[in-house]
């Protein structure tokens, strides 16, 4: 059902595509090693697939939507008639890494307790500081063609942007942070918190089947 | 004919394996959570040892990285004649950082691990 795709015609569009790609490359590989010195395989794990496969499902819905394409990337991902760049997928797991260690190192400092709340609160810093870098990364993206909007549907846009991307950054982060942090505060073992995080993004599939359905 | 047929069916199959992958994971974490032997809470400290340190500034890891990457991307907003919208994206990309380095550890004397 899913495969893997080699684009053997890849054109850069832009030299910053190129620089974008390795920035966004050597980051997801620096957080990589960083994350398993701090919190070894498993952990490591659970902060890098999910965000990924949580990501996919997200962007070939947004894809089959018709709002925007990926040109010139060198190795997509191919499944239910889109491809996705997999460098978009590392890109989820720097985001997700960055923005749920920043939450997490302002909310504690404001509010100590570890209950609910501080996790909501850290969900929802998480989530706004994406959009805060989005309001950089989608303009140029789109201004240097790294991913192009379709501007022929109509909708509210900010820089060029619609703001149901923005919104969707928030969501992905923040639920993303908020199912992560969930999980990791639970007592369950190391090994049941490793297959309940994986399988859960999947559990959006059962959205997906009426989605596909009725486009 | 056949073909667009065949490509119904298809697209068929593949929308009921999608929502079976689903149906299975939810069961699998409803399963998971319930019968789970909940282990007593540890109160771990969790370390982030490694910090970049330049010129008199120390910073962690992450929000280091942060820094870098919303800087490459501002400059290469420069270079590719987006200086405007460049601007104002990396002043807004600032705001989490700004608020990280307000509610540094240093910043409230406490002793970091």
């Amino acid at each position: 059902m899913s495969f893997t795709e080699i684009n053997n015609n890849y054109n850069f569009g832009s030299e910053s595509l190129h620089i974008f790609t390795i920035m966004i490359f050597i980051v997801w590989l620096i957080f990589l090693v960083y994350s398993l010195k701090i919190y070894k395989t498993k952990k490591t794990i659970r902060y890098f697939i999910p965000i990924f496969i949580a990501s996919i499902i997200g962007e070939l819905c947004a894809q089959a939507s018709g709002s925007f394409y990926y040109p010139g990337y060198f190795m997509y991902f191919s499944a239910l008639g889109e491809t996705f760049p997999v460098i978009i997928g590392l890109g989820w797991s720097v985001n997700l890494f960055l923005f749920l260690h920043m939450g997490k190192d302002v909310v504690t400092r404001v509010y100590q307790k570890q209950n609910f709340k501080q996790l909501f609160f850290i969900s929802i810093f998480a989530g706004l500081f994406a959009v805060c870098l989005d309001f950089l990364e989608d303009p140029l993206a789109h201004h240097n063609g790294w991913w192009v909007w379709n501007q022929s549907v109509q909708r509210i846009t900010i820089f060029e942007v619609p703001l149901t991307n923005y919104i969707g950054w928030f969501v992905i982060i923040g639920g993303m942070t908020f199912l992560t942090l969930l999980i990791d505060r639970s007592r369950f073992s190391e090994n049941r918190k490793l297959v309940i995080n994986l399988s859960a993004p999947f559990i959006v599939f059962i959205l997906l089947g009426p989605y596909f359905l009725l486009r | 004919m056949a073909i667009p047929a065949q490509g119904i069916i298809m697209e068929f199959e593949i929308i009921l394996f999608i929502m079976a992958i689903g149906f299975a994971s939810l069961i699998i974490t409803l399963v998971l959570c319930l019968t789970g032997k909940k282990i007593g809470a540890k109160n771990k400290i969790e370390r982030q040892i490694f910090e970049v340190k330049f010129f008199n500034f120390q910073l962690k890891l992450v929000p280091f990285f942060y820094l870098t990457m919303i800087l490459i991307m501002f400059i290469i907003g420069i270079f590719s004649d987006f200086l405007v919208n460049s601007i104002v994206g990396l002043i807004i990309a600032l705001i989490p950082f700004i608020i990280y380095w307000i509610f540094d550890h240093k910043k409230f004397g406490l002793v970091r691990e």
